[in-house]
């Protein structure tokens, strides 16, 4: 047989028939007319017992055509057709398939599969907490997770396409966006990029974002994946593209910004002097983080005289025993950090509680005892990780602890100018980036100042009323303020 | 028309602000001071004003040849104008002048880091970093770089808040008397003041990489004014906060000006300026590098990757050349010459000789058309 010839049915479901799991029989056992086959792993068994072969049992004797049998049975998506090209992969999503007569070619084909079946059912937050607001969270599935959008915008012009991905997975991978608002250049991008991939299995968005992203050599992630509806659908209405996957609780949204990732949805539910004050807080908290632990190493090997002298006296009496350079001391404590960070990823929860007292506290305690390390540097590399961990979306967070150490290995060689060198090697980095097209750095440079109200700090709602220009939607206006409640209340 | 490239590669003109500005300021805003006031002494601050208002003139010069690039930057219209071998012999001389803009730059911060931070660490090694962090700038294109010329212009900015203690201790009576000096003497500090502004020279090869370049104009002039106010603004704080005896023996009067001030987590403040001029220096740095690239460009067949790595070697074995006490000074002579021969001299014979040409083709062009 030539490889591209068109398979038979029999072909498929012999192919089929070496699986435990396919079975194939007849309803009735007398007569074997009739021949139903399927992944018993797949479907919904009690839907087959119940309404499928209850049904065809119940009017076996009216039953000469296919179609008798899809007007008795009660199922939507069935369908007769000749066409074999489909039928691989629509057996292995759950369908089954129903023939008449061995020697005929059409059958009919209907989706019985199990939605439900092996997902979770909790759909909290659980990685991007926030204390106020929705904690509605996406799950493995996608009609769960369309239906949970779907529900947040509830119009028409919410359009969401489907391809499919994988050449073993065949995943659904479906696309969301405002029709009329969302540029249709990111659309066509984010399309064209998907339709041209090539992979075997998608386990999960950040897969795909990785494969389309525009700089595969960047730690920054140029996709935001989340796990938040809110988050998701604020992302929609802000003229943004939105990639959900069958199997995954994440979806990304697209094009991004470096900003972008440093915004929580609290900042939104609190009142905006509060939401902004800890978006400040966090985007300082980035700056310290990351340049914190150099700033220590290029001090203390180099220029020990910028240090004031009340200052001085403290510093050099934790480190009076410390036999590393600060370079060395500065690294092995980061590493120690990553290591309990990691370590307490793996563990269960439990465990990983103990894990950070032991790690926190023993070590941390032991390590300025045993004259490791200065008492100074523990303070500082403990706080510059808690604010690394200010970071609300995960793969940033990852990002923002990695930079610290080439930075540090910098400092160590060239002291404050490594660090302003490193400084300007990552602004560099950043400034090449781009999100579908989109400058990664916006709305910094090109300095788009239209949309400040809500980047560093998030203006009241009266003030934040239309999207973000760099995003260019069709239609830029979000709502129109209410009117001045001080009028209301003079009247 | 003057030709422009494809519109995705153009940056916006306001852009150009930042771009000449910071190009513009570079490390003789270190050691202006103590040169400048060879002559005019405490006059200086005028013939500098003087010069900042020349460079208007220099940049309507230069917007008046672009006009009549056919080929959209200076390389073409020498090309265009000279033939291939003269026109090609004079963007090589462009090309020396880069370098040394480049090498003057990093040579200069080099002996600064030298004498503040690391008295040990061999030069090469400094320089090594210079000239990597800008390469890799470099390679990202010009719209990277224009963001590195915005940063650079935003942050060292935010610096100028520490005049205010210079200023507590300033002694206004040090400008007086006013303009007492004879014009020779306001022309000696006029040419000492003059490397400062250099780096609008940079016009003649960005020139077909800004979008609507007629309205770009506007921008070139900001930049230039925003650089004289800057300029006028350290030179009159640091004449009130030295006399002009103490100037002439200051090496670096701005770092001295900045360790005055005094901060309850930071001792020495002039260690905040000396790796702040990394930043000022990388602008002019990273231009020159790219219109290094460019001109090569022109003239090989290579892509532009190999051609910024040989600019960067380049720089790098002429800077690990120039040791000796005397360097600074001498390298400081030499660009403040050449800069004046293509700023004063050769720019405005070129504007000439393009508009002479232009009369003489029109002219012709008309008489065959008639």
């Amino acid at each position: 047989m030539k490889p591209d010839a068109p398979k038979t049915l029999r072909d498929i479901l012999e192919q089929a028939a070496k699986s435990s799991d396919f079975r194939q029989f007849s309803p009735s056992a007398e007569d074997g007319r009739i021949r139903i086959s399927y992944y018993s792993s797949l479907v919904d068994a009690e839907k087959i017992n119940r309404y499928l072969i209850a049904e065809i049992q119940q009017h076996f004797d009216d039953i000469r055509r296919l179609a008798d049998i899809q007007n008795c049975i009660p199922f939507d998506e069935a369908e007769i057709t000749e066409d074999t090209s489909e039928v691989e992969s629509k057996l292995v999503k759950g369908y089954v398939i129903l023939q008449i007569a061995p020697e005929e070619p059409a059958f009919l084909i209907v989706n019985i599969n199990h939605t439900e079946r092996g997902h979770r059912q909790s759909n909290e937050t659980e990685n991007e907490f926030s204390v106020v607001g929705p904690k509605i969270g996406f799950v493995e599935n996608i009609h769960v997770n369309v239906h949970l959008l779907r529900q947040q915008i509830a119009v028409t012009k919410l359009v969401i396409e489907e391809v499919s991905i994988g050449s073993l997975s065949n995943t659904k991978v479906m696309i969301a966006y405002l029709d009329g608002v969302t540029n249709p250049q990111h659309i066509e991008t984010m399309k064209q990029r998907l339709g041209k991939i090539d992979f075997e299995v998608v386990f999960d968005t950040s897969i795909l974002d990785q494969i389309i992203s525009d700089h595969t050599n960047s730690p920054f992630p140029l996709f935001l994946s989340t796990e938040r509806v809110d988050r998701v659908a604020y992302a929609i209405t802000s003229g943004q593209v939105a990639v959900f996957a069958d199997g995954s609780p994440y979806v990304f949204t697209g094009p991004s910004t470096f900003l972008d990732f440093f915004l929580s949805p609290e900042d939104y539910y609190l009142p905006w002097v509060i939401g902004s004050f800890f978006r400040i807080v966090r985007i300082l908290s980035v700056i310290f983080s990351i340049f914190v632990t150099p700033v220590y190493v290029a001090v203390l090997t180099y220029h020990f005289e910028v240090i004031p002298e009340n200052i001085l006296e403290p510093l050099i009496m934790s480190r009076t025993h410390v036999p590393l350079p600060p370079v060395l001391e500065a690294l092995f404590l980061e590493v120690t950090i990553e290591l309990l960070r990691e370590a307490g990823a793996r563990l269960p929860t439990k465990i990983g509680q103990t894990l950070g007292i032991v790690g926190g506290i023993v070590i941390g305690q032991a390590t300025v005892e045993a004259a490791l390390t200065s008492s100074i540097l523990l303070i500082i590399v403990a706080l510059s990780a808690l604010a690394s961990f200010t970071t609300p979306i995960f793969k940033m967070a990852n990002t923002i602890r990695l930079l610290r150490f080439p930075l540090i290995l910098l400092a160590g060689l060239w002291g404050g100018m490594g660090i302003v060198a490193g400084f300007f090697l990552l602004l560099g980095h950043l400034l090449r980036l781009k999100s579908l097209g989109i400058p990664y750095l916006l709305p910094l440079f090109p300095l788009r100042t239209g949309n400040f109200g809500d980047s560093f700090v998030r203006r009241s709602y009266r003030y934040i009323t239309n999207r973000n220009i760099y995003l260019r939607p069709l239609d830029s206006k979000r709502y129109t303020p209410s009117e001045d409640k001080e009028d209301i209340e003079h009247e | 028309m003057p030709r422009q490239i494809k519109e995705s590669l153009t940056v916006s003109p306001y852009l150009l602000w930042f771009m000449i500005h910071g190009t513009q300021t570079g490390i003789a805003m270190l050691n202006f001071q103590s040169r400048n006031i060879k002559g005019a002494q405490q006059d200086s601050w005028l013939s500098l004003l003087l010069v900042g208002l020349s460079l208007h003139a220099v940049v309507w010069i230069i917007y008046a040849i672009m006009k009549h690039a056919d080929g959209g930057d200076i390389l073409h219209l020498h090309r265009q104008l000279f033939g291939k071998w003269l026109g090609g012999a004079l963007n090589l001389l462009l090309y020396g002048y880069m370098l040394l803009f480049i090498v003057y730059q990093i040579r200069s911060y080099m002996e600064v880091i030298h004498i503040w931070a690391f008295p040990t660490t061999p030069l090469w090694f400094v320089c090594l970093l210079i000239l990597l962090t800008a390469v890799y700038i470099v390679t990202g294109g010009l719209r990277v770089i224009t963001g590195i010329c915005f940063f650079c212009v935003v942050i060292p900015t935010l610096l100028l808040v520490s005049i205010y203690f210079p200023i507590q201790y300033a002694h206004w009576t040090n400008l007086l008397p006013l303009l007492n000096h004879t014009p020779r003497e306001y022309a000696q500090s006029a040419f000492h003041s003059l490397n400062l502004f250099y780096g609008v020279e940079f016009l003649l090869l960005l020139y077909p990489f800004i979008k609507h370049q007629e309205k770009s104009r506007k921008w070139a002039h900001i930049a230039v004014a925003h650089s004289t106010v800057l300029y006028l603004i350290v030179a009159i704080v640091t004449l009130a906060f030295f006399n002009v005896q103490q100037l002439e023996h200051t090496i670096w009067p701005t770092l001295i000006l900045s360790k005055v001030a005094r901060l309850p987590f930071i001792d020495r403040f002039d260690y905040v300026y000396v790796f702040n001029w990394f930043v000022v220096i990388l602008p002019p740095v990273c231009m020159a590098m790219w219109a290094g690239t460019r001109i090569l460009r022109q003239a090989t067949p290579l892509r532009s990757k190999p051609l910024v790595w040989f600019t960067c070697g380049m720089s790098f074995v002429i800077i690990a050349v120039l040791q000796g006490p005397k360097t600074i000074d001498k390298l400081d002579s030499v660009v403040t010459w050449a800069g004046l021969v293509l700023l004063y001299v050769y720019l405005p014979l070129l504007c000439l000789w393009v508009h002479i040409v232009q009369r003489y083709q029109n002219r012709r062009a008309a008489v065959e058309g008639g």
